[in-house]
């Protein structure tokens, strides 16, 4: 009788005692403390003496502040010496964990090969001994080879441990802060931050200059320069979000300490900007991310609660965009600003679970970094530029994405930009502007127009990219752009007009949705018929089968069959008119209330006037003035404003 | 000879300032001591030993500050005590209102 012996059975790596979490929490606390004095003795060394102060007294001041300074210093020096140790230590737990992850993988796989030699050889005969002894063989390497992985693993462990101890313990005393702030090789954050400023417009030489900075160097200038790290494109997601975590603490913790009978309308903004920032945070907690193995990684990319005169700019990421496969950016219409960015925050979410439903590598972003014209600012439409914040906000966006190819990691993520309403025209500036190259995908969701000169797909995306368009024939918004042939010059005196090679326009631009503009329509559904759900109509897309195409479009996945559809071959006016019948024909007119009674009327109108196709054809620009003016009835009711949709 | 030259004002208004300094350290000082070894495994020990330190540093400082506050608008009190002792003084130096 022959006996082959088994390999051991591996044990499974227990989890570690430390957690990275738990040290990146204690590095966000080192952080924030680090800043405040460095913000408190700067004051004092930078303050001075007052003016009129002179004298033996006025030096013996002079020197109190100086100790002061200089004592304080001392404290900063070794706190950042401390706090870049701690997220050396996070960063090391997070690398670790993930091997203990794989190790243990390893160990069910070996395990289960051990199970299955073990039933093979009970009962075999004489003559498979040799090719079962051959495979026992083969096991015990494998069962060696993770052994010797897992005591890697381990030394590995350990030496994380001990270089942070020896990083803590050599900054644990008075004396070692003092010869901390002494060392000559101590980061210089001002001149650091000032290089950093100069590089604000160019991500791709910002992330070079960002990657060439030593651990200190960043972790000094994160914490003690947080808003302009927070900001700055080209600096590294988790660097951002570090930084403008900071930043969101500080000012929560600041403002939430001012009595609220005691808070300016500035203050009081300022903290709603910054709880929305929190409350954003928030979700998706819990959220398993498959292909990242862990829970779902929230990013703070953007964080500044006093941009665009106090309405604020947020961006927050599902799954950490530099490592993902599939990243998107979604940006909002008209009248969202930081306060916005919890439900924002939700639709981006939402995309996520439906891009990352197949365990795909997925980041999904909701961008407000671009001053969108706010409620109040639409009463004098005009004035405020219809189009020019939608200029301006496509060069911001064009930044970013500029600064999310650049901190991307391997392999060039797979980039698709989504824009909705009004931001539909901003993502088309900044697509035309240059990021059409730096994207893989566009989507212009209820648009009111790809944005002036911008005749077709062609003029956004690049070779290789692809342009999605998805509007529903019931969102009012999506009649407001031109189609080929359309002659709005009846529409002169309607407010928010401008002006489009020499003719005057309602919307921004072409409309996307038209056939004639070549882009890929993706079926969102029609909208619900009564005019009194036009609002929903407009910003549901994210949602039902359309969330579907669009986490598809996200994850780069084919389409389902029926998700493309063809594009329109009516303009605004024929597409109110058809939706005033739809409204008629389906008895809802009775349902709509006194600001959208108009449906009703417009259409007995237009039924009259189109009881001849020919005659109705030739008075078409007249109907579609009447149409749309009675739009702006719809769109403007008391008191949302005409634009309040876009 | 010691020598001073400023306002009562200027030393309330540098009091203040003092007051805010030491408002940011005591804040410091508060953030610092949320940052707890619990989830750190073994280093957990130099972290609490850094922690202390700092922690105590800082509200050495915010201390420091606060009485630096106080003795400046002692100071203060002290000038308006003495500016008004000084204008009593003068007026009894000048003659009474209609004895000229």
């Amino acid at each position: 009788m022959t006996t082959i012996t088994l390999p051991p059975r591996v044990t499974a790596v227990p989890e570690m005692e430390a957690r990275a979490s738990a040290v990146g929490d204690a590095g966000d606390a080192v952080r924030l403390s680090a800043r405040g004095l460095e913000e408190a003795v700067g004051d004092a060394v930078a303050g001075g003496l007052p003016e009129g102060f002179e004298g033996d007294a006025a030096r013996a001041a002079g020197s109190a502040m100086t100790a002061f300074g200089d004592d304080g210093d001392a404290v900063v020096a070794a706190l950042l010496r401390g706090l870049t140790a701690i997220e050396t230590y996070a960063a090391d737990l997070d690398r670790l964990d993930a091997r203990r992850t794989a190790l243990n993988d390893r160990a069910s796989d070996v395990n289960a090969a051990i199970d299955t030699l073990a039933a093979d050889i009970d009962g075999a005969p004489a003559e498979q001994v040799p090719a079962l002894t051959q495979r026992r063989d083969a096991l015990q390497r494998r069962v060696d080879t993770w052994l010797d992985d897992e005591r890697t693993w381990d030394a590995d462990v350990t030496a994380a441990e001990e270089r942070l101890t020896r990083a803590l313990q050599a900054v644990d005393t008075v004396a070692e802060g003092e010869d901390a702030a002494d060392d000559p090789g101590r980061p210089d954050t001002d001149a650091l931050a000032d290089r950093l400023r100069e590089l604000q417009d160019d991500a791709a030489a910002a992330h070079r200059w960002w990657e060439s900075l030593s651990p200190a160097e960043r972790e000094a200038l994160g914490a003690l320069h947080p808003d302009l790290v927070g900001s700055t494109d080209g600096v590294p997601a988790v660097a951002r979000d570090e930084a403008n975590r900071s930043s969101l603490a500080e000012d929560v913790a600041d403002l939430e300490a001012i009595p609220e009978d005691e808070r300016t309308e500035e203050q009081q903004r300022l903290l709603e900007r910054a709880q929305a920032a929190q409350d954003a945070l928030e979700l998706g907690a819990g959220q398993y991310d498959t292909a990242a193995g862990g829970e779902l990684q929230r990013l703070l990319l953007l964080y500044q609660p006093d941009s665009a005169d106090g309405d604020g700019f947020a961006a927050l990421a599902f799954g950490d965009p530099d490592t993902a496969d599939h990243t998107s950016v979604s940006v909002p219409g008209i009248t969202n600003d930081g306060s916005n960015i919890g439900s924002n925050g939700e639709e981006a979410l939402d995309l996520w679970r439906a891009a990352a439903a197949d365990g795909s590598s997925v980041s999904t972003i909701a961008w407000i970094g671009y001053d969108a014209p706010t409620t109040d600012e639409l009463a004098d439409i005009g004035s405020v530029g219809w189009e020019a914040r939608a200029a301006a906000g496509g060069a911001d966006l064009a930044d970013f994405i500029d600064g999310l190819r650049a901190t991307h990691e391997g392999e060039p993520t797979d980039l698709t930009a989504i824009g909705h309403s009004y931001g539909s025209s901003t993502l088309a500036h900044a697509l035309a502007g240059g990021a059409g190259d730096d994207v893989d995908a566009g989507v212009l969701l209820g648009s009111p127009g790809a944005g002036l000169g911008n005749d077709s797909a062609d003029d956004l995306v690049g070779p290789d990219g692809e342009l999605y368009v998805g509007a529903r024939d019931r969102d009012p918004v999506t009649w407001l752009g031109n189609a080929d042939g359309y002659d709005p010059s009846a529409l002169a005196g309607v407010r928010g007009l401008q002006w489009l090679d020499g003719v005057p326009t309602l919307g921004l631009g072409a409309d996307p949705a038209h056939d004639d503009f070549g882009a890929t329509r993706i079926d969102v559904g029609e909208g619900d018929v009564n005019p009194a759900s036009y609002l929903d109509n407009h910003t549901t897309y994210y949602s039902g089968d359309g969330l579907d195409h669009l986490g598809d479009i996200v994850a780069d996945r084919p389409l389902d069959d029926g998700a493309v559809i063809d594009g329109r071959d009516q303009n605004g006016a024929q597409l109110a008119i058809d939706a005033g019948r739809d409204a008629v024909g389906a008895g809802v007119d009775h349902l709509v209330d006194e600001g959208t009674q108009w449906a009703g009327d417009r259409v007995d109108d237009l039924q009259d006037t189109a009881g001849d196709v020919g005659d109705w054809a030739g008075d078409r620009a007249d109907d579609a003035g009447e149409v749309l003016d009675g739009l702006g009835e719809v769109l403007a009711p008391r008191p949302i404003s005409f634009g309040g949709l876009l | 000879m010691t020598t001073v030259r400023i306002t009562a004002a200027v030393l309330q208004a540098t009091a203040d300032e003092w007051d805010g300094w030491g408002e940011a350290c005591g804040d410091a000082r508060r953030d610092l001591l949320r940052a707890t070894s619990s989830g750190f495994g073994p280093p957990g020990a130099a972290l609490d030993a850094f922690v202390d330190t700092w922690a105590a540093r800082a509200g050495t400082l915010r201390d420091r500050a606060q009485r630096h506050a106080d003795d400046l608008r002692v100071t203060a009190a002290d000038f308006d005590a003495e500016d008004a002792a000084a204008a009593a003084d003068l007026l009894r130096l000048l003659p009474a209102e209609g004895a000229r």
